[in-house]
């Protein structure tokens, strides 16, 4: 169990957290989690969006897709780490220009603008923009609690939240495509995994007004008490991964094997004795009990 | 009296702010993060420095025009290319290759190539084109589905898709009931199969289920093995490559080096001292001599092999070409494909390649 001072730390942490974030997410302008972004259209063109999936990428190879309208004729675009654009093919089962490119290994992280270069059939052209966020750092986990006096037999339940040190915001400060979505990409977490001494892996979910991930243990009975080490991951989108450590405490079951050893002797032992007494010295017939008429 | 009014009041404000700012943020409050002083994260292990192998001779035997990222030698002895984005290349015994099958739309993403029953089957992102010896295309199976790896076990065909593992044949695709512990489908980035398991690699790890499950036609659940657990664990889950390696396989993993995972359950992780050593390309990967190769995203060739129990790693002494985007063993020896179009001519002697202190004195 965490001492009330740490409850306090944390609790006060969450809500200065929130409010970071909050600013944070303000300054960014939005885009929900896992958003791919798209510029607003231009002027008097009907503006088929443009998607990026996934949306943030180690680098590996990503697709951009811009839907294939009757009157697009062809699509061209303009990466942030080639010279020239590139023709995007039609896919006729998708309906859809598609591009597939691939994010030049070392590329620093943020996010970065690809030009979407549209022609349409009557001779106009437009332009759109798609982001790529280009994300190799993981996620830290906080701890918020954990059910440390768990018994053995009974669940072991650990509430995590995703952590941003400081050192990340720092860092964030200056990076391309602006420290709000450095930031986000520093908070974000799509799975974290709790893996127990006793090989026990819990997959954590997302439960609560306020975003915890719980993650579920079942300590077995035959567990000791004591010190017993978790083991927790956590991933993001891009496939990063943080990895920690977490204490926590197992109670001693209400009974031991030992106590119950000992019980189980004494009790046998006991019966034992009062076979024997009664073998030697018959009971004597019970005497009648007086009773009082009411 | 008056600083405990104030502190009230400033106590206040705060929850006022605090809760105007949930209030704008909404749902997206609940994926907010916690600052934190100082980093829990655990720091990465050591990693391990390549060994040095006897050099390998590279010669280019043809070029296409863009990124390689299958490579199969046919049974009538073409060689066939699949790409980035350019489709499918053939080229004849002497010939120059020419593109074969039509690809359109993401049918010219290609992943991987395998034959079976007479057909050369090329795995793309716009589904499984099914082509004759000679190139014609005979058949498009689960199109739009990207189709991300084949795998040949027992005589027959698996394919693996972002839905999960299909059965294959040149008229069709089955869907195999074969899920996770959890019931989750498995999004399928590898395949592998050795001794009597298919093993998948996926963003999240390594699942493996025994082939006669799969056949006996009702529901498998797969054994999942994060990497991100084991003896050292990996840094990563995403697994690229798999190729069959001892009684197991080793995994290639997007930055996480390499894996070996063990039927029991054992995972294994080595990670390089050089970062681009530890970036496999997908589906880089074969099985060589005793050992595996794999190829990287700057790091170059590498090949893999037990030397008393333990996992070594070592890279061709002078090899000069970083991206590595695929690799298959042919009857002449190994053929490599680069991220600049060229299909190399490997001459490794897989003897050569296990490092000097391992065997050779």
């Amino acid at each position: 169990m965490l001492r009330s001072s740490s409850r306090l730390v944390i609790a006060f942490s969450l809500a200065a957290g929130v409010l970071a974030a909050a600013l944070l997410s303000t300054l960014g302008g939005g885009g929900g989690e896992g958003a791919a972004l798209a510029s607003p259209p231009d002027a008097g063109s009907a503006a088929p969006p443009v998607e990026v999936r996934p949306s943030r990428v180690k680098p590996g190879d990503p697709e951009i897709r811009v839907p294939a309208e009757p009157s697009l004729a062809s699509v061209r675009v303009e990466l942030p780490f080639e010279s020239g654009p590139r023709e995007a093919v039609l896919d006729p089962e998708s309906r859809s220009f598609v591009l597939r490119f691939l994010v030049p290994p070392g590329w620093p992280d943020g996010a970065y603008r690809a030009r979407v270069l549209l022609a349409y059939q009557d001779g106009r052209t437009g332009e759109r923009t798609a982001s790529i966020r280009v994300d190799t750092q993981p996620a830290a986990v906080a701890v918020l609690s954990a059910t440390g006096a768990a018994r053995p037999g009974d669940p072991l339940v650990v509430r995590m939240k995703p952590a941003v040190p400081f050192q990340a915001l720092a860092r964030a400060v200056g990076a391309p495509g602006g420290a709000a979505s450095a930031a986000r990409s520093a908070m974000e977490v799509k799975e974290i995994l709790v893996r127990a001494p006793w090989g026990e892996v819990a997959r954590a979910r997302m439960e609560g007004p306020i975003g915890a991930w719980e993650a579920e243990l079942h300590v077995p009975r035959w567990s000791r008490a004591g010190a017993a080490r978790l083991e927790i991951v956590a991933s993001d989108a891009a496939g990063n991964a943080s990895r920690r450590s977490y204490d926590v405490t197992l109670g001693a079951p209400l009974l031991s094997g030992w106590t119950v050893a000992a019980g189980a002797g004494l009790l046998a032992g006991l019966l034992a004795g009062m076979a024997v007494a009664l073998q030697r010295r018959p009971l004597a017939p019970l005497a009648p009990v007086p009773v009082r008429p009411s | 009296m008056r600083p405990l009014l104030a502190a009230a009041a400033g106590l206040l404000a705060l929850a006022a702010a605090l809760g105007a700012a949930l209030w704008s943020a909404g749902d997206r409050a609940r994926h907010l993060a916690v600052p934190v002083l100082r980093d829990p994260s655990a720091p990465r292990g050591a990693p391990s420095a390549l060994e040095e192998l006897a050099p390998c001779r590279a010669r280019e035997r043809v070029r296409v025009g863009s990124r390689v990222t299958a490579i199969l030698p046919a049974s009538d002895g073409a060689l066939w290319i699949g790409t980035f984005d350019a489709g499918l290349h053939r080229a004849g015994r002497a010939g120059t290759p020419r593109e074969v099958g039509g690809a359109l739309g993401r049918e010219r993403f290609a992943n991987d190539l395998a034959e079976q029953e007479e057909r050369v089957f090329a795995a793309t992102q716009g589904g499984l084109v099914v082509l004759s010896l000679d190139g014609r295309r005979t058949n498009l199976l689960v199109p739009g589905t990207a189709v991300t790896a084949l795998a040949r076990m027992g005589g027959r065909l698996y394919a693996g898709t972002a839905r999960g593992l299909l059965r294959v044949t040149p008229d069709g695709a089955e869907p195999l009931p074969v899920q996770g512990p959890e019931g989750r489908p498995i999004r399928v980035s590898a395949l592998a199969a050795s001794g009597s398991l298919l093993w998948m690699g996926t963003a999240d790890g390594a699942f493996s289920v025994p082939v006669a499950d799969v056949e006996s036609g009702g529901p498998a659940i797969a054994r999942w093995q994060p990497l991100v657990f084991g003896e050292p664990p990996a840094e990563t889950d995403v697994v690229t490559a798999l190729v069959p390696f001892g009684d197991g396989v080793l995994a290639g993993t997007d930055d996480g080096g390499l894996v070996r995972l063990s039927p029991d359950g054992g995972v294994s992780a080595v990670r390089f001292a050089d970062p681009r050593a530890n970036e496999v390309n997908p589906l880089a990967a074969a099985p060589w001599g005793a050992g595996a190769l794999f190829g990287t995203q700057g790091g170059g060739l590498l090949h893999a092999t037990f030397d008393g129990g333990l996992l070594r790693v070592g890279r061709p002494r002078g090899w000069t070409i970083p991206q590595i985007s695929a690799l298959r063993p042919s009857p002449g020896g190994l053929l490599a494909g680069a991220a600049d179009g060229r299909v190399l001519e490997v001459e490794c002697d897989p003897g050569d390649l296990l490092p000097a202190r391992a065997g050779r004195s």
